[in-house]
């Protein structure tokens, strides 16, 4: 036995030392969660305007166009669940929040982070923020989390490629799609209508109650909360599922109807954006966050 | 728990720890280690479930027991007949229920009806059908008298849910593993780095070859309509390695961590895809399955001993219940009924048990014939795989004829040449290595310092080509 185990750490040795090695390496690259939690740490009693939900908000609403002191605390794949979670765990130090802007998109009540094979991103809310969440035991690792493989292109891409990791300004809005190859609007859209199509419906009535967890808190704050669906090009929205579609646009409505704080917008179709506002079907580019974000400050300052 | 989670990597070498430091003398002490451990193990996902482990664990225990001290036919058939009941009631409940009442209902609506029963938000309890065929295989072997029953109930409970195979097989046999728990366990230096090393290949199948592919085989299946028959084609090839790696690759971790506990399970996969015929793909693949299926079903049935009607009857029956055994869908049903036919031919001529040597033993390239041999039984196997992968019947038909159409010519839109590749370099490690009990168990003959280097390359390499983490497939059925 005490030769097997002796081999056996001989053998594992190097293996361990490389992973330490990595899961160091990483940490000590700057990244978004260290900067919004670092942001709202200093900042948060100051902040009017938080911008919650996923990509659709990250990329969608630049906080510079917001006349409040505004701040976007969204992130890719981040859900009502998370949302909630990030409120609540800087409600004590957000002192002059007078607006929350939530995302309900075609996907949004039907998905968890936690749930879908995206969870490793929840490895970033537990090491770089404190955010309180139900997390796993792997997402104590940035190289457990994300496999090894992924782990060694971060750091090739940083400290021998110079790309950063760190994708937003300092008010949270992602600066990065010019480091992205963009796609053919009109051949991708259905595809991500699909992957959008959700296949059970098990998730609806906990992100439903989500939704009204987040809407009680801003209604017993006095915080007004826009819950918006951002615009698509209609390469993606003419290929939604209706059935799943109507129910996303019955629960904005049933939102909107029973939280006074709640007003309930819906930019799918707008005609206000063309082609050339969108990076993807799905996403909006600079020139399109400009506008989506000037009509959400409009909505906040009428 | 997963295997490649972290907390198995944390679990395992604790409970590997605290199993020799209790010490091979004290046999009960390590099997309550062994039960409790498991009972942990399953318990990580969804802990309600034991009890029904526990419950199946308490009801096959009794009924062997009074199997044992009941003489009379009539008594012995009932004591059978109730184990079959609870063990194939739980599963028929939790598996099956909701496919019963949407077929029924679907039925109805066929023939211009209308019936309106409710389908249940039913969990599938993971490894019920790995379990519950291991329990009965205890209560009919003790019921035709070739196994004693066990007083010792700690070592059947075990026996029931021994970690290393309790979710995802091999199904053992009571005959081989419970009396495994009733001897002295040695720790043979050996015997522990040959299972370490079955560990180490059956997480780079899993972790490199199965979710490499799965990636690709999700891709194309489910945007089936998207792509060309070339494509679709490489989609379905990608599927049988994917299944290929993540089954045999969970076999071999499950066999070579309970090695490292001391215990011998039966090898689950003997290399299927180098078979010649259908017949010896099927003495290759899911091994305790098909022999669960051969003695508990076929045989009872008569086997291949009557006439030629009954041989096509057992022969369906057992492929569609193997079939259905694995999913309620239809697909599955499909599945195996496509089996049945390429085996029936076969079993009709008398030709399934031509190929029952190794194939090219001894030579390191198989003959001309050989070699057609076995891409024609891996192609017919390929298309019985679209329709286990497929979500429905009328999607496994669509994706078939989508495969020979005119544009299986094209060049296929999607080409991942690493994760080729890394199939290419995998295929000819299962060839030279096929002799054995899993590929790389022979590396035992080069010295120490480039068998490391062999080992750390695997490890490397599942650093570098790591796929994205997928559930084993096995899972749920």
């Amino acid at each position: 036995m005490n030769l097997f185990l002796k081999r056996l750490l001989l053998f594992l040795s190097p293996f361990v030392l490389l992973l330490f090695s990595l899961e160091i390496a990483i940490r000590k690259i700057p990244n978004t969660f260290q900067l919004k939690d670092n942001y709202l740490q200093k900042n948060s009693a100051e902040i009017e305007t938080l911008i919650l939900g996923s990509s659709h908000m990250f990329y969608g609403v630049n906080p510079l166009y917001l006349d409040s002191k505004a701040f976007n605390y969204s992130n890719v794949s981040q859900s009502p669940d998370m949302d909630l979670a990030i409120l609540k765990t800087y409600e004590d130090s957000l002192q002059n929040l007078k607006n929350v802007i939530i995302r309900l998109s075609y996907d949004t009540l039907f998905e968890q982070l936690k749930d879908s094979p995206e969870d490793w991103r929840l490895k970033n809310y537990k090491l770089y923020t404190d955010v309180n969440f139900e997390y796993k035991l792997k997402h104590n690792s940035e190289v457990i989390s994300t496999g090894t493989r992924q782990a060694l292109k971060t750091i090739k891409d940083y400290y021998f490629k110079d790309i950063p990791v760190l994708n937003c300004d300092d008010f949270g809005w992602a600066n990065d799609l010019n480091r992205k190859q963009k796609p053919n609007l009109d051949d991708v859209g259905v595809r991500i209508a699909k992957k959008h199509t959700a296949k059970k419906w098990d998730l609806l009535k906990a992100n439903i109650e989500n939704f009204d967890k987040i809407l009680n808190w801003c209604n017993k704050r006095g915080v007004k909360a826009f819950v918006i669906t951002p615009p698509s090009y209609k390469s993606y929205s003419d290929n939604l599922e209706e059935k799943q579609l109507a129910k996303m646009l019955e629960i904005g409505r049933y939102l909107d109807s029973k939280h006074k704080s709640c007003t309930f917008i819906n930019l799918l179709e707008s005609e206000d954006f063309k082609s050339e506002d969108f990076f993807d079907p799905d996403h909006l580019n600079v020139v399109g966050s400009k506008k989506f974000s000037l009509i959400i400050n409009d909505l906040i300052e009428n | 728990m997963l295997f490649n989670s972290l907390e198995f990597f944390i679990f395992l070498p604790i409970v590997f720890a605290m199993y020799w430091l209790i010490g091979n003398k004290r046999i009960k002490q390590q099997n309550l280690l062994i039960a409790v451990s498991s009972y942990v193990f399953y318990g990580w996902w969804d802990w309600r479930f034991l009890f029904l482990i526990l419950f199946s664990s308490l009801v096959d225990y009794t009924i062997g027991q009074k199997l044992n001290s009941e003489d009379k036919p009539p008594k012995r058939k009932v004591l059978l007949w109730t184990s079959i009941c609870v063990n194939l009631g739980f599963l028929g409940f939790f598996k099956y229920y909701n496919f019963f009442v949407d077929s029924l209902v679907d039925s109805f609506t066929f023939f211009g009806g209308q019936l309106s029963i409710n389908t249940l938000n039913i969990i599938l309890p993971v490894g019920i059908s790995f379990y519950t065929f291991q329990t009965l295989s205890y209560t009919i072997d003790v019921y035709n008298r070739k196994l004693e029953p066990t007083k010792d109930f700690l070592a059947f409970m075990a026996f029931v849910s021994f970690f290393p195979q309790l979710v995802a097989g091999p199904i053992e046999r009571a005959t081989n593993l419970l009396p495994q728990f009733h001897i002295k366990r040695e720790f043979v230096y050996k015997n522990a780095v040959d299972g370490l090393r079955q560990v180490l290949w059956g997480l780079f199948k899993k972790v490199v070859i199965a979710d490499n592919c799965a990636t690709y085989a999700n891709m194309i299946f489910n945007n089936q309509q998207e792509y060309s028959g070339s494509t679709l084609l490489l989609g379905a090839f990608f599927f049988a390695f994917q299944i290929y790696g993540d089954f045999s690759g969970y076999s071999d971790i499950a066999i070579g961590i309970s090695r490292l506990f001391g215990f011998n399970l039966k090898r689950n996969f003997a290399f299927p895809y180098f078979s010649r015929d259908i017949a010896e793909f099927w003495r290759r693949w899911h091994i305790s399955l098909s022999t669960w299926f051969r003695d508990y079903l076929y045989i009872p049935l008569g086997g291949s001993r009557g006439g030629t009607r009954m041989k096509v009857r057992n022969t369906f029956i057992i492929f569609i219940v193997s079939g259905f055994w694995h999913g309620a869908n239809w697909t599955f049903v499909v599945w195996g009924a496509l089996n049945a036919i390429y085996f029936l031919p076969l079993l009709l001529l008398k030709k399934n048990r031509v190929n029952t040597n190794l194939v090219a033993e001894g030579k390191i390239f198989p003959s001309a014939k050989e070699f057609f041999q076995m891409l024609s039984t891996f192609f017919i196997t390929l298309v019985a795989w679209v329709f286990f992968r497929a979500d429905n019947v009328t999607n496994a038909f669509i994706y078939i004829r989508d495969i020979f159409s005119s544009s299986l010519l094209n060049k296929p839109e999607i080409f991942p040449t690493t994760v080729l590749g890394l199939l290419s370099l995998f295929l000819v490690i299962e060839w030279l290595g096929r002799s054995g009990e899993y590929a790389i168990q022979k590396v035992d003959f080069i010295n120490r310092p480039l068998r490391w280097s062999f080992y750390m390359l695997l490890i490397i390499l599942m650093f570098i080509f790591t796929g994205e983490q997928q559930e084993f497939i096995y899972f749920q059925f």
